[in-house]
């Protein structure tokens, strides 16, 4: 009775590794999609980086910059955060998304310019035994405050974002359509220089 | 004693010698002349046997896809009609063939009308997409934000709602599947144009609905 129960049991064990092997053999990519996958990854933060740019900006009406973080958040997952780095302190302060685009909305400086630059991967997207891919870019941000007065400061950061990618299938025009969906996780600051 | 013939009986005889002389040498040149009608009117039937057998056939082939297109077919259908056979059979096989044929027809016609109703609305489709690709030039080089506003109500202007669902194909497989981004919507697409200042400039054909308003668009990233 007892050796009975142990082969039911192997069986169920082998007939789910079976099951999982089969699962992650279909979301296996080819090469072709691979890279477009990569491109897409990279272009949502390059588009980060633009509504960053534009928050920022001091010129942009306000209800337009309310919009764009909308927009932005929709980049990220649910409990995303990003980091903030001074050279006039030590310490990294992480906020939420949307408390990230207030606080830069509301920074105290005239002119405020954040450009991103050097976006690339420096951990390859790879699949995870939860069915999602996930990698990092690195980006280096330039930013820069001034005010009327003439006070200026500037910093250089470097910061890595957790890329992840997931098939998600959903229904348009009465028919199911299949796409990879593309969101950014935490942003992390690697080190901050002059 | 001799004997002999009376003269009248003697003539007799020569009479009816000649007369079956006559007969026979008549008989002799006439029974040729019908042997030879009877095998020209055998010949005939035969012929005509053979007409209708090879008649009923392609009749009968023209029901199948024998490979003939229907107008084909149809030239074939009449070239029998017009051997006027008189036949039952044929007959019956020729009202048979001539209704399958007025079905096909008809289908054909509704073919070549449903053919035409898709390649105008492929061409309104074409045009309704190049008059968007102008809006999106607009909105993504807008010299302000009121300017690519005003550009972005215009552009709404051509789709059902704000809410018509946008897709962007990332790539297509070499099975033809296509890979997607995340679906947004034309009103979202048209912030992002003017949010990024860049835009998709291919296209699936445009779905459009009843009033030719665009109801899903498909763009291809390059």
């Amino acid at each position: 009775m007892s050796m009975s129960r142990y082969i039911i049991a192997l069986f169920f064990i082998m007939g789910f590794s079976a099951a999982g092997l089969g699962q992650e053999k279909s979301l296996e990519i080819t090469p072709q999609r691979k890279r477009a996958i990569d491109s897409l990854a990279l272009e949502k933060v390059r588009d980060l980086s633009r509504y960053i740019t534009l928050v920022g900006n001091k010129s942009t009406p306000f209800s337009e910059a309310q919009r764009v973080i909308d927009r932005a958040v929709e980049l990220f997952s649910d409990d995303a955060q990003i980091g903030v780095s001074s050279l006039n302190r030590r310490e990294i302060r992480y906020f939420t998304v949307r408390r990230y685009f207030d606080h830069l909305m509301a920074l105290n400086y005239d002119q405020v310019t954040v450009e991103w630059y050097n976006i690339q991967y420096v951990s390859d997207l790879e699949l995870q035994p939860d069915g999602r891919y996930v990698g990092v870019i690195t980006i280096f941000q330039k930013f820069t405050g001034q005010n009327n007065e003439g006070l200026k400061y500037e910093d250089t950061t470097k910061k890595d974002i957790t890329i992840y990618v997931e098939k998600k299938q959903t229904q348009i025009g009465g028919r199911l359509v299949d796409y990879w969906d593309v969101w950014l996780g935490d942003v992390r600051v690697a080190h901050t220089s002059k | 004693m001799i004997f002999s013939f009376p003269t009248n009986i003697a003539a007799v005889l020569r009479t009816n010698l000649m007369l079956a002389l006559v007969v026979f040498s008549v008989a002799m040149v006439v029974s040729p002349g019908c042997s030879g009608r009877k095998k020209a009117e055998q010949a005939a039937q035969e012929q005509r046997d053979k007409t209708i057998q090879g008649a009923l056939s392609s009749l009968k082939a023209l029901m199948t896809d024998n490979g003939m297109t229907v107008p084909q077919k149809r030239a074939e259908w009449n070239r029998i009609k017009n051997l006027n056979l008189n036949h039952a059979e044929v007959d019956e096989w020729l009202d048979k063939v001539d209704a399958f044929l007025k079905q096909e027809e008809q289908r054909m016609a509704e073919e070549k009308l449903e053919s035409e109703r898709l390649a105008a609305e492929k061409e309104k489709a074409k045009k309704s997409f190049q008059n968007l690709l102008t809006y999106f030039e607009r909105i993504a080089n807008a010299s302000s934000v009121d300017d690519a506003n005003r550009h972005i109500q215009e552009a709404l202007g051509l789709f059902s709602s704000a809410q018509v669902p946008v897709l962007i194909v990332i790539s297509t497989g070499a099975n033809g599947s296509k890979d997607y981004d995340r679906p947004t919507t034309i009103r979202k697409y048209l912030d992002y144009i003017k949010d990024q200042r860049k835009y998709e400039r291919q296209a699936e054909p445009l779905k459009l609905d009843e009033q030719g308003k665009i109801k899903e668009l498909e763009l291809i990233k390059q």
